[in-house]
């Protein structure tokens, strides 16, 4: 487990592979959120997800999480922006 | 998204992304995740939210969880529900018929008449269970010949017919007046009489056909008949006798032969007849060609003549012997007692070789025996 670890964080470091984070908004209604890492706050207007170097925003209407799990966060609801957000 | 199954849960807590990081560490997938103004509505999968009654637990959250009502999902699935009604009222309907008998009990009594009982009264392949009248069955049974009892009744689908049959009357044993005879000549080695006067006594000679029990009892009145019965053992000998000339004729074949082919054609012979072009010969047949409608066979005669064949008694005596004594052992009853070896006797004449072989076996010669279809292979 430690040698995998190792060779993650060095592939992470270098690369860059598994620390993004992916965002599809489909149609300003639904977006999809892969690699999070939790949420930081749900609200209808505005839910901030938590992602490896910082916070993704979204803003909009009627906000709701659809399904949430360790992979990915599925969002619904009348969607204005999306904010990248630095820590 | 709620998907079918997912049990609902509200939280009355201000904690939500806490909560919801929380249950996302822990492996769950949560969905319809809908803010309230005092808590929040979540949906987890039956299997997980046992999970997640424990995260709320540890964290000390008020909640209440509404899980799908059975029978509201038995109502979604209107195809389940309607097999479900098919399969209840199959059993219903093949329940309430009879499409079975089984018979049992009957040994002499034949199946197939206690069938056709059954089915004079309908009851043949599937009939409905109301209309069997299994009392006017049973008596219709009991009325048949060598059936003292019977049973009907039905389990489940099949007819169960149990008879127990009358018992046969003992047919009285025939008196036979008959003497008991020799069936073989022998020396009389034992006498076993069940009924009548026996005439010999061990150590007499008898021979074939010779009274060995006779059918009467002796009084000092006189005599009176009795059916005549037991057992006679003796001593007899099975014997075979070999005569090898010096000279003998047989008929060899002299290497030359002749063939012919013979057509038919629909079974009909469509080639000449082809006789023989020897006066002696062997005849072959050969099939060459057999499909259906044509058939050719080849016909093959060898020419053979007289020939006079000079034997070798010393060399051919062995072979003989041992070929006889296989032929007088079949001949030996499989019943007999051996008493000793297979015995050989040759003697050299003019232009002859006689041989004779002795089998000495105790065995029952009474005619009252039934000698046995089985001959020892000794």
């Amino acid at each position: 487990m430690a040698y995998l670890q190792d060779i993650r964080r060095k592939i992470s470091e270098k690369e860059g592979l598994f620390s993004f984070s992916e965002l599809h908004l489909i149609n300003g209604a639904h977006c999809v959120i892969a690699g999070h890492k939790g949420l930081y706050s749900v609200g209808a207007d505005l839910i901030v997800i938590r992602r490896r170097g910082g916070r993704i925003a979204v803003r909009g209407e009627g906000l709701r999480v659809l399904t949430a799990d360790q992979s990915e966060i599925e969002l619904s609801g009348k969607i204005f922006a999306v904010e990248y957000l630095s820590e | 998204m709620k998907r079918r199954g997912d049990v609902t849960f509200f939280l009355r807590t201000k904690r939500v992304p806490y909560l919801l990081n929380r249950a996302i560490k822990a492996g769950l997938s949560v969905s319809a995740v809908v803010l309230s103004s005092d808590g929040v509505a979540l949906s987890v999968s039956r299997r997980q939210s046992a999970a997640l009654r424990q995260i709320l637990l540890e964290e000390e959250i008020d909640y209440s969880e509404r899980g799908q009502n059975p029978f509201r999902a038995l109502l979604a699935r209107p195809v389940l529900l309607a097999s479900l009604a098919l399969t209840m009222a199959a059993i219903f309907l093949f329940g309430s018929f009879v499409y079975g008998v089984e018979i049992t009990g009957n040994h002499y009594v034949n199946t197939s008449s206690i069938r056709a009982v059954l089915t004079e009264n309908k009851v043949d392949g599937f009939v409905y269970k109301g209309a069997i009248d299994l009392e006017k069955i049973r008596g219709e049974i009991v009325a048949l010949d060598g059936i003292s009892f019977a049973s009907v009744s039905v389990k489940g689908n099949r007819l169960y017919v149990d008879v127990k049959e009358e018992i046969l009357p003992l047919s009285p044993e025939e008196e036979n007046f008959a003497p008991v005879l020799a069936e073989r000549a022998g020396v009389v080695t034992k006498i076993v009489a069940e009924s009548g006067t026996p005439l010999v006594t061990v150590g007499d000679v008898v021979k074939e056909g010779d009274v060995l029990i006779a059918p009467v009892y002796t009084f000092t009145e006189g005599e009176a008949p009795a059916p005549a019965k037991g057992e006679v053992y003796a001593l007899t000998v099975y014997t075979k006798e070999i005569v090898l000339p010096l000279f003998t004729l047989q008929n060899e074949r002299t290497g030359a032969k002749t063939s012919f082919r013979e057509i038919e054609l629909f079974g009909r012979k469509i080639s000449k007849e082809s006789p023989s072009p020897y006066p002696s010969y062997d005849v072959t047949e050969k099939v060459i060609l057999d499909c259906g409608f044509v058939r050719i066979t080849e016909k093959t005669y060898f020419e053979k003549c007289e020939v006079t064949v000079c034997h070798d008694f010393d060399l051919e005596a062995p072979a003989l012997i041992e070929k006889a004594r296989a032929e007088l052992l079949a001949e030996v009853p499989f019943h007999a007692y051996a008493t000793g070896s297979v015995v050989a006797e040759q003697k050299k004449l003019d232009n002859m070789l006689y041989i004779v072989l002795y089998y000495t076996v105790a065995q029952r010669i009474d005619s009252l025996f039934l000698p046995d279809s089985g001959r020892a292979g000794r």
